[in-house]
């Protein structure tokens, strides 16, 4: 089992919460639990309600829409992550591909958190609003979005 | 009887009484002084240095009003205001002393002529604006709608009684000892202003000084002329106040002319003046209570506009013909009489339909230059014409009738202008509801509202009801009639509270069908109205309370809730008392499912909250520890209400309960003063829940009160490092939104170089780091474990910085309270900012800006970072004992703050550091779970390697 302290080392890698402080990653990681799936364990299923997101510590996930491979999530790879911000279903199917150990995190739990720690919520705005820049540059760059 | 007799005549409610008076009085001695003082100048002036004289002192007028008023408003920002009041008055009269004693000496140099005829045109504009600025504190926006017609008379009557006072005292006691009179005026109205601040505009001067700021710096940018030149409307207006004033200078010069050369002596000519200044009061006066609303309503503004220029006119032919007394007399009374009745009402409705943000800015440009720019024109004209030309006051007449042509044709513009502006104004809703007082006696005003009364969109009638909401008028009825029967609750429950205020006016019909309405709000407004208009409200209130349907019972109790919180009465009837207790019982153990007994429960919750009866308050303590969240939200803002001493601890407890505790510190902060020493009592109890002790600051953030300032700045230094953060939050808001409270300099000093301290051992933690946190040769041989051990001073690095800028913040959130929290924010963002230029000039503004025993200690740390030899010299100078031996790890096991604890002690277990063991095992009886969990972990890890060593 990892100490809250190792999973604030994990967190530290995590696009979402790349901008929370260290303390922040503390109070994240009191509401993370540590599961473990044998191999072709499936995580979640496509079409499931969403509630909970994944952080892998040890081994592979397979991500798959109507059997199609999507990409397979390794050490320290995130997946699920929509999850904290709504419950439309899932759109992926996740399946171990071998002995894989998990961080998640539930919604419920992360909501908790947020009400409690406005500056995680304040660094997880700044995070999203960083992809949804990075995005729109490349749309804005891209001569085909048709705009300038 | 008295306030029966004032509340019936002029709504004055109990409360109001003092203040009405003092503002009364207040405005009667300002414009009782200033009838006394205006005739005074004006004898004076004329006999001492001739007609000719007055185009040059009109003009210089212009000059230094303008010039003054402006640097007036630059100061008068800076200035609070009582203070400026204060100082305004006693600058006044000891200026009238300086004048009375000149006088007495028989001075006549010209320049004190000048100079005393400048003085009492600058004291008449400021000392009426001043008196105009206090009263918007001293009532809110409803208030001032009810009340400001009366406090008006005050300044009718003032002037009645100063200008007939002059009259009669001129020759009795001589025109130069007038001004004693003047001088105890005002000295009345320093007692009067200063009573006024303590009781009414204190607290409210406080809360909008905020708002404004915020006002000001959203309108930074406009320029007014911009905007005047934009709008047709406004540039019709700014035409049409110029050329008035243009027009009166030119008045005003004929007048005094003939009356100058047709009496000689000193007082009499004082006393003529006095005399004309009080009758023209009168027929003000009368003008505008017998004339001004007829022809509003009748032919609405655009002919309202007429009346002075045509009077005018009129007066300047006589006066081309006969320059008698008589006609100069008809001239001053044609524009006095009209200018300050129906010009002002027609000029006051065209600014109506302006967005208010641009009225505010355009008007104070029009008052302060367009006016004296107008005044100085017609100083300049008169020169002409009469000094150099050397005509006749009745060639000034032939101008006159030139300008007013002008005037007339910007008239007839600016009134098709105005009703499309209005038009758009009710369209876009961008009429500001609580600073007008709507004239309906414009005819076209009226059309347009009841147009929007008709129309189908619910949130324009929703806005014209606001609008109409104080004014009442029985043209509205037939609208009321039909719009009680409009499909939206949100319309019927407006139509009921509107017609409230009309006695004569009753919908008992419909009333009676809507107490049975599916909406809680219509149910309980009918039955208001029912109860308002029955002979035995009790009975009435009782046959609902009977009622079958448990809506209709529900409705009733909230009724009944509001009538006794209005009514003393029925509050302490006991057998309405015992039925309402009953009827709370009956819901609480009302219905099968939860959805209905929670919604039974919301009701009671409301209905004690607005009762505020301390025989029902067991109830609400039950309700308070309802299982069903919502109830318990209700519950908590009724218990505020209440401000009951009963339910302070249960609010407090509630400063724990997520989606409550919001509405649990303003429950509490309702409570405000009497409640802070309970609050800092829990903030500084170290054995209380963490959140309830963040909670409590937070609630002291709202109560502004002297003493809660100077508690959480004595609560700081015994309090760790998140509480500090809180309580300074606390203090920033309280400074913030309460600026006339004090922060002790002393106090919030030491608790600056208190943080600066706390700043610099992190710093020296951070810069002595490399030489404690060293990853052995046992660990570095490991790769695995050299990893870990890696990322564990990476992650102590981490916080350390962390910490580093939460403290750098804490400094600044205390400069705030010392220096403008605004300058210091903007310092703040431009030091923490990646541009160097910023940073630069953030150092460069806090040098010049902070003390000298600060500047030497924060400038420093914002310039570097991380330097040995700063640090040391910042050691001696801020008495910081650091001693070489101790260790970072020493420093931040020993300290208060957990999160470095933890990372500490992890670092501690990965270098492999096992002469730390004494230390990891104190923590082990640490209260915080993290802590604990790492110094278990830290023994363990140590200790397997240890033995895996061996």
């Amino acid at each position: 089992m990892l100490t809250i302290v190792e999973k604030v080392i994990f967190l530290q890698d995590v696009e979402e919460f790349e901008y929370a402080t260290t303390e922040d990653l503390a109070h994240i990681a009191t509401i993370t639990d540590e599961v473990t799936f044998k191999p072709a364990a499936i995580i979640y299923r496509e079409g499931e309600v969403s509630d909970s997101m994944y952080m892998v510590i040890e081994g592979s996930v397979r991500l798959d829409r109507s059997g199609e491979e999507v990409l397979t999530a390794k050490h320290k790879d995130v997946f699920g992550t929509w999850a904290l911000f709504d419950d439309a279903p899932r759109m992926l199917t996740a399946t171990a591909l071998e002995e894989t150990r998990l961080l998640r995190i539930e919604r419920e739990d992360f909501y908790d958190i947020l009400a409690d720690h406005m500056k995680i919520t304040e660094g997880i705005l700044k995070s999203i609003t960083k992809r949804w820049r990075a995005l729109a540059g490349r749309v804005g760059s891209d001569p085909a979005a048709g705009t300038p | 009887m008295m306030k029966k007799l004032l509340r019936n005549l002029f709504d004055i409610r109990e409360d109001e009484g003092l203040r009405v008076a003092l503002m009364f009085s207040y405005i009667f001695f300002i414009i009782a002084s200033l009838l006394i003082i205006k005739p005074v100048r004006q004898s004076l002036f004329l006999i001492e240095m001739g007609i000719s004289q007055l185009p040059i002192v009109y003009t210089m007028m212009a000059v230094f009003s303008g010039l003054v008023t402006v640097v007036y408003l630059r100061f008068a920002r800076n200035v609070r205001l009582d203070l400026l009041i204060i100082y305004t008055l006693l600058i006044s009269i000891l200026s009238l002393a300086f004048f009375w004693i000149l006088l007495y000496l028989d001075y006549h140099a010209g320049w004190f002529f000048y100079a005393f005829y400048i003085w009492v045109a600058i004291f008449g504009v400021i000392t009426t604006s001043q008196f105009w600025l206090l009263a918007n504190y001293v009532f809110d926006a409803r208030e001032a709608k009810r009340l400001f017609g009366f406090i008006g008379a005050g300044a009718i009557s003032g002037g009645i009684f100063g200008g007939y006072l002059t009259t009669y005292l001129a020759t009795v006691i001589g025109t130069e000892n007038l001004i004693f009179i003047c001088m105890a005026f005002l000295l009345g109205c320093v007692v009067i202003a200063g009573k006024v601040w303590e009781k009414s505009a204190k607290i409210n001067y406080q809360d909008r000084m905020l708002q404004q700021k915020r006002l000001r710096q959203s309108e930074a940018e406009a320029n007014p002329l911009t905007l005047i030149l934009n709008s047709r409307h406004l540039s019709y207006l700014a035409g049409i106040v110029g050329i008035s004033v243009l027009v009166a200078t030119l008045v005003d010069f004929q007048y005094s002319a003939i009356a100058s050369r047709l009496i000689e002596d000193e007082d009499k000519l004082t006393e003529f003046f006095g005399f004309w200044l009080s009758t023209l009061s009168i027929i003000s006066l009368v003008i505008q209570l017998s004339i001004t609303s007829r022809v509003l309503k009748s032919f609405g503004v655009g002919a309202s506009l007429f009346f002075l220029p045509i009077g005018i006119l009129i007066g300047a032919i006589a006066i081309i013909f006969n320059p008698a007394l008589w006609s100069g007399i008809s001239l001053k009374v044609s524009e006095g009489g009209f200018k300050q009745s129906i010009q002002k009402a027609g000029v006051e409705l065209l600014t109506l339909p302006i967005p208010p943000d641009i009225k505010n800015r355009a008007k104070a440009f029009i008052d302060v230059f367009v006016v004296n720019f107008a005044r100085g024109v017609g100083g300049i004209l008169l020169i002409i014409v009469v000094v150099v030309m050397g005509l006749s006051v009745g060639y000034v007449s032939l101008v006159m009738i030139g300008l007013i042509a002008f005037w007339i044709y910007l008239n007839s513009l600016i009134r098709n202008e105005y009703v499309n502006s209005f038009r758009l104004a009710l369209e876009k809703r961008s009429i500001d509801l609580d600073k007008q007082t709507l004239n309906l006696d414009d005819a076209s005003v009226f059309e347009s509202l009841i147009r929007a009364l008709e129309s189908d969109n619910e949130k324009q009638i929703l806005y014209v009801l606001d609008l109409i909401e104080n004014v009442k008028n029985d043209r509205f009825v037939p609208q009321f009639e039909k719009l009680i029967h409009h499909p939206s609750a949100e319309v019927k429950v407006k139509v009921f509270r509107i017609v409230s205020a009309y006695k004569d006016v009753d919908f008992i019909f419909e009333a009676s069908e809507l107490v049975e309405d599916s909406d809680q709000e219509v149910r309980v407004e009918a039955m208001r109205h029912l109860s308002q208009h029955s002979l035995d409200k009790k009975a009435t209130m009782t046959k609902f309370l009977d009622h079958p349907d448990f809506g209709v019972r529900s409705a009733a109790l909230m009724c009944v809730a509001i009538e006794s919180k209005e009514d003393e009465n029925f509050r302490e009837d006991e057998e309405m008392v015992k039925i309402v207790k009953d009827m709370i019982e009956e819901a609480l153990a009302f219905g099968d499912g939860e959805s209905e007994r929670s919604s039974a429960s919301i009701n009671v919750a409301r209905v004690i909250g607005t009762a505020n009866n301390p025989a029902l308050y067991p109830h609400l303590e039950t309700l308070l520890r309802d299982m069903v969240p919502e109830v318990r939200r209700v519950a908590v803002i009724s218990a505020g209400k209440t401000r009951s001493e009963q339910f302070v601890p249960i609010l407090i407890e509630n400063l724990n309960t997520k989606l409550i505790r919001r509405h649990a510190r303003e429950a509490l902060a309702n409570y405000g003063e009497e409640i802070i020493d309970t609050l800092v009592e829990r903030l500084n109890d170290k054995d209380e829940d963490r959140n309830i002790r963040i909670g409590t600051a937070k609630v002291l953030a709202l109560i502004g009160s002297q003493k809660t300032v100077d508690l959480l700045l004595e609560s700081l230094p015994h309090s760790d490092l998140i509480l500090r953060y809180e309580i300074i939050k606390a203090l920033n808001k309280l400074k913030v939104k309460f600026p006339l409270l004090d922060f002790d300099e002393g106090v919030t000093e030491e608790r600056i170089l208190e943080e600066t301290r706390n700043y610099i051992q992190m710093l020296y933690i951070l810069d002595n780091q490399d030489e404690y946190v060293q990853i052995s040769g046992d660990v570095d041989s490991d790769h695995d474990a050299a990893a870990r051990a890696g990322k564990a001073k990476k992650l102590l690095t981490r916080a350390l910085e962390e910490r580093l800028d939460t403290n750098l913040e804490r400094i600044f959130r205390l400069l705030g309270l010392r220096y403008p929290p605004k300058d210091m924010f903007n310092a703040y963002q431009g030091i923490t900012s990646n541009l160097t230029v910023l940073r630069a000039n953030a150092i460069e503004f806090l040098d010049n800006v902070l003390d000298s025993n600060l500047k030497n200690v924060i400038i420093p740390i914002v310039e570097a970072k991380s330097n040995t030899s700063m640090i040391q010299d910042m050691k001696k100078q801020l008495e910081l004992e650091i001693s070489a031996q101790d260790g970072c790890f020493d420093l931040i096991l020993t300290g208060d703050d957990n999160w470095l604890k933890v990372c500490a002690l992890y670092s501690i277990a990965e270098l492999q550091k096992p002469e730390c063991t004494s230390r990891i095992e104190l923590q082990l009886q640490s209260q915080d779970p993290v802590v604990k969990q790492t110094a278990e972990y830290a023994i363990r890890r140590l200790n397997r390697n240890g033995s895996s060593r061996n």
